[in-house]
């Protein structure tokens, strides 16, 4: 008779632990991965090359980005995909290079893209590519799109920047879909 | 301390810290048993939700459009268009059919684009065999009854001017697998130049830029994207008030009609301070790729009844088949090829007359409702321009190197501006100016033509590459604002897409700026904004030429060399029949003549009210002054001395004193001699039309533009900004159960322009909803053992009492 009592708080107690587990391990690895990856961002400046973050990684930094205004300083990997988004914001693998081309960074509304709930049109962000170069941007607008049979269109020889995070920012489901995206154009 | 005696405890009594644990489930046991299936299936749920993000995450979290379930074109559209011309005139029958492919009602929304010149008088709705008529209607009536309409679940459509050459149509409640057609009717005056007549259809649209600030903020983009995403029908009316408040307060430059249809976001940019109906003129695009091909197709076929011998007809982009129609005098078949084509560059048809029979005057005329309505063509005589006195040129060249142009357009802008530096005289000066976002001058002062200068702006053109916005203001004002030196004719050529969406501000900035100089229009690409190169050109008093194929560039660029080259035809003055210039009414369009170019004719449209009376007293007087019974254009010439000749052109009114003949036989009718043509009085309120939104460009108040509007376009039943065609059916189809959702047709890409679509990718952790689950089954867990819980806590609380109480003491 005192097992299913047992054995419920017993689970109850492992699924917490669990799920605090996790989210503590993803804030955790957001944040540390961004220092592994910016000792690799650092050598990538140097060399030039493709530099991995650590030995077994599936993606590397292709560009770093500081947002002044909410002291956000953030390297960009390669690749807007689940592997590369769990460790940083991701660089768009269809779309432009950075700095030169349109191109597209994604990024998980709760870890390294959350302060852009809080940024407004007409802040100034920057971005350095693998060449080192700073390109100044400024946020040119922000909306917030429907994405259930619609892509994304960027006109892939324009200088622009689109930052793209999941919308609203404090909701429990996964999966939504609407999208914030800001939209930065050179200045 | 609180450490130091708790393992003590343990030690002392053992049992005790297990007793409760026991003794309250002996207690609970029996009657929670339910309680706790109920808590297992609840973990097995939490434990659920738990592992789906895991799984998701091994899978990786892109999550592709395609495999989203939703079939990315829900609604089909296909366009056939049937073109009659008559003369000058084209009547269009243009229908638009919109099949729902979804298990789901939809309301279609579709931004299309037609020429600039067209004259939509007549739209119907045919849903399987009923017809539904649409009817005239002031812009925010039509659309107030067309959203009743749709809220009540009746099938409506509502066809909306946003652009003198951009149109939204609307259609409510199709139903699942149905299709609706929406037919208008609309009337175009067919181009002629150079001896040729031309019929353009635009059938997509580039991307505009949209310049100023947003006035909208993000919070209000919320709300009106999630009624958008969620349920269309709720349209709150706090909300469009609130909506309405804020338009006010932003004051002169928004729109007063803009609030009535902010139920959701109907394209891609937000209004800004410059262009208060962004979202309106910025339909979503998609790339024309082989999976599209089922949507946004193009069916034409045209009759030409030129009135004259034609000898080819042809369309560059697109292959066409003609041939006369048999037992018929001048007229002609014309088919495309291709049974459909698919709607990614505009189609232009051409057709020019055997030599012998070029036209040099023509007269059409009807009488509606005893008002006399005329178009009327002239063309100056033709002179070997080396005949002429010539002036050197001050040429300045604009050049659009925005985001718009990327792709073969700016490759074809560059080569028509090499073209045209490499044809420079050796007396002219030139400077280029190339704009995105900022715009850089090649010279800081007009510079003359030596090798050297040459060669300095044909490295800068092959530098010059597309990315940024359009900002063209600043460019023109600087291309405009430099002084010409004496004797020396400014020009400015200005080569773009016009894909920007503050045509109205430009304009006002050209007619205050232009001063002497004159504006020419190279408009480049599949789709290019005509509305913008043709109105521009005409407040610059220049011309324009559209370069839409790679091929064409050298010829089309020669046209644009032989109006820049060959004085102007200016002191133009035209003389109406005296019976017509009596009557103090007659309204010619346009009120002041242009100056012509080399190859060029003179249109004029005018209606001359209450014709009855006028065509009385002509009677009596007799054949007396039939020879004033003529149109006359009278001008100058200046020859390469310095003289002066004067020239004249003259057609012959007609008045179709006759019962006017609508026998259709207008094929055995001379060119020239025309009975009545239907679509000129038509044609002439478009013109007026046009010319009051110009007077509203140029700063004129909105309300008496309004008003004036409404007196033509009513009874003309015209589309204009302010009047729309709305059709409704009057039985309800929709179930009131079932909702129905909007649904964007998508435009496609112009052909050449470089785009790509992305799609979105995954962009949540779930951290939340880790945290939300844990937290959940600790509550769970306290719950489960509440008794526990309490006693545990209460014996804490006693434990650190105590330790208080004696470190107290001691």
């Amino acid at each position: 008779m005192a097992k299913p009592k047992l054995l419920v708080s017993l689970l109850l107690i492992v699924v917490a632990t669990i799920g605090f587990g996790n989210a503590a391990w993803l804030s955790v690895k957001a944040e540390l991965a961004q220092v592994l990856i910016k000792r690799a961002w650092t050598e990538t400046l140097q060399t030039g090359g493709q530099v991995r973050p650590w030995q077994w990684a599936d993606t590397w930094p292709v560009g770093r980005m500081v947002h002044p205004n909410s002291n956000t300083d953030l390297y960009i990997l390669e690749g807007a995909q689940g592997n590369a988004l769990a460790f940083g914001p991701g660089r768009h693998a269809n779309a432009g290079e950075l700095g030169s081309e349109s191109s597209v960074i994604g990024g998980h509304k709760d870890t390294h893209f959350a302060f852009l709930e809080k940024v407004n049109v007409g802040d100034a962000l920057q971005l350095q590519t693998l060449d080192g170069v700073w390109h100044p941007y400024r946020i040119s607008a922000k909306r917030i799109v429907e994405i259930k049979g619609q892509n994304l269109h960027v006109q892939l020889d324009q200088k622009r920047l689109y930052l793209v995070t999941c919308y609203p920012f404090h909701t429990i489901p996964q999966n939504n879909h609407l999208r914030l995206v800001v939209e930065l154009e050179p200045s | 301390m609180l450490f130091s005696k708790t393992p003590k405890r343990d030690y002392f009594n053992p049992p005790s810290t297990y007793k409760p644990w026991f003794r309250e489930r002996q207690r609970a046991a029996q009657p929670s048993k339910h309680r706790l299936l109920i808590l297992v299936s609840f973990l097995c749920f939490l434990l659920g939700l738990m592992v789906s993000p895991l799984s998701r995450a091994e899978s990786g979290e892109l999550i592709l459009q395609s495999k989203d379930g939703e079939p990315s074109h829900a609604l089909l559209h296909s366009t056939d268009v049937d073109l009659q011309v008559n003369g000058m005139i084209a009547h269009v029958t243009y229908s638009q059919k919109f099949t729902n492919n979804s298990n789901e009602w939809k309301h279609a929304v579709y931004t299309f684009p037609l020429n600039e010149n067209a004259a939509i008088n007549s739209m119907e709705m045919l849903i399987g065999k009923r017809i539904v008529r649409g009817k005239i209607k002031q812009k925010t009536e039509a659309k107030k009854a067309f959203e009743t309409a749709k809220k009540a679940g009746k099938k409506a459509s509502l066809t909306e001017q946003q652009r003198p050459n951009l149109f939204t149509q609307h259609v409510a409640n199709i139903a699942p697998g149905e299709d609706i057609t929406v037919t208008l009717q609309y009337i175009q005056q067919v181009a002629y130049e150079n001896g040729e007549f031309s019929f353009h259809l635009p059938t997509t649209l580039t991307p505009r830029y949209i310049p100023g600030i947003p006035t909208k903020d993000l919070s209000d983009t919320a709300l009106v994207e999630h009624a958008y995403a969620g349920d269309s029908e709720t349209n709150d009316a706090n909300e469009e008030r609130r909506h309405s408040e804020n338009k006010s307060e932003r004051g002169s430059h928004s729109h007063r009609h803009i609030t009535a249809d902010n139920a959701f976001i109907s394209g891609w940019a937000l209004p800004t301070n410059e262009v208060s109906d962004a979202d309106k003129i910025t339909p979503f695009m998609i790339d024309t790729l082989p999976q599209n091909n089922l949507t946004n197709q193009l069916t034409f076929k045209a009759t030409i009844n030129a009135g004259l011998a034609i000898n080819s007809i042809y369309s560059k982009g697109h292959q066409v088949q003609w041939h006369s129609i048999d037992d018929t005098k001048y007229q002609y078949r014309v088919l495309l090829d291709d049974t459909q084509i698919t709607m990614d560059r505009d189609l232009w048809l051409h057709w020019s007359p055997l030599n012998t029979a070029t036209p040099q005057a023509a007269y059409f005329a009807e009488n509606v409702d005893n008002n006399h309505y005329a178009l009327v063509m002239l063309t100056p005589p033709q002179v070997n321009p080396k005949d002429l006195q010539d002036f050197p040129r001050d040429v300045t060249f604009v050049i659009d190197t925005s985001g718009s142009m990327g792709g073969r357009p700016i490759e074809d802008a560059k080569a028509a501006l090499k073209l045209a530096i490499e044809r420079l005289d050796t007396k002219d000066r030139f400077n280029i100016v190339a704009f995105s976002s900022n715009y850089t001058k090649l010279f800081s002062q007009p510079t003359n033509t030596q090798p050297h200068n040459i060669n300095t702006a044909l490295s800068f053109i092959s530098r010059l590459n597309a990315n940024g916005g359009t900002e063209m203001a600043d460019a023109l004002h600087e291309a405009l604002k430099a002084e010409p030196k004496e004797n020396f004719i400014k020009q400015v050529v200005f080569i773009t897409d016009g894909a920007v969406g503050n045509e109205a501000a430009l304009f006002s900035l050209i007619k205050r700026e232009l001063g002497s100089a004159r504006l020419f229009t190279v408009g480049i690409g599949s789709a290019p904004n005509s509305y913008f190169m043709t109105r521009a050109a005409q407040f610059g008093r220049g011309s324009y030429v559209f370069i839409n194929d790679t091929n064409n560039i050298q010829k089309k660029m020669q046209r644009l060399f032989t109006k820049l080259e060959s004085p102007v035809l200016s002191n133009l003055s035209l003389i109406l029949p005296k019976s017509m210039r009596i009557n103090k009414s007659v309204e010619v369009f346009p009120e002041r003549l242009p100056d012509l170019y080399a190859g060029e004719p003179l249109l004029i449209n005018f209606k001359v009210p209450d014709f009855a009376s006028i065509k009385h007293i002509d009677n009596v007087k007799g054949d007396e002054n039939s020879l004033d019974n003529q149109v006359v254009l009278t001008g100058t010439l200046t020859d390469t001395n310095g003289n002066l000749h004067k020239w004249q052109r003259s057609v012959e009114a007609q008045y179709l004193t006759a019962a006017p003949q609508n026998n259709g036989n207008a094929a055995n009718v001379p060119f020239v001699n025309s009975s009545q043509t239907t679509g000129i009085a038509t044609a002439w309120a478009r013109k007026k039309i046009a010319a009051l939104m110009d007077e509203k460009a140029l700063g004129r108040n909105e309300e008496d533009v309004e008003k004036d509007i409404l007196k033509v376009a009513i009874p003309h039943k015209l589309i204009t900004a302010y009047t729309s065609f709305v059709a409704i059916e009057e039985t309800e189809s929709r179930p009131e159960s079932t909702n129905a959702s909007p649904q964007h047709v998508e435009n496609l890409m112009p052909q050449g322009m470089q785009m790509r679509a992305i799609s979105y990718p995954q962009t949540s952790a779930g951290i939340n909803q880790y945290l939300v689950t844990s937290a959940l089954s600790l509550f769970l867990l306290m719950l489960l053992n509440i008794g526990e819980t309490r006693c545990y806590l209460f014996a804490q609380y006693r434990i650190f009492k105590e330790d208080k109480g004696i470190t107290h003491n001691g």
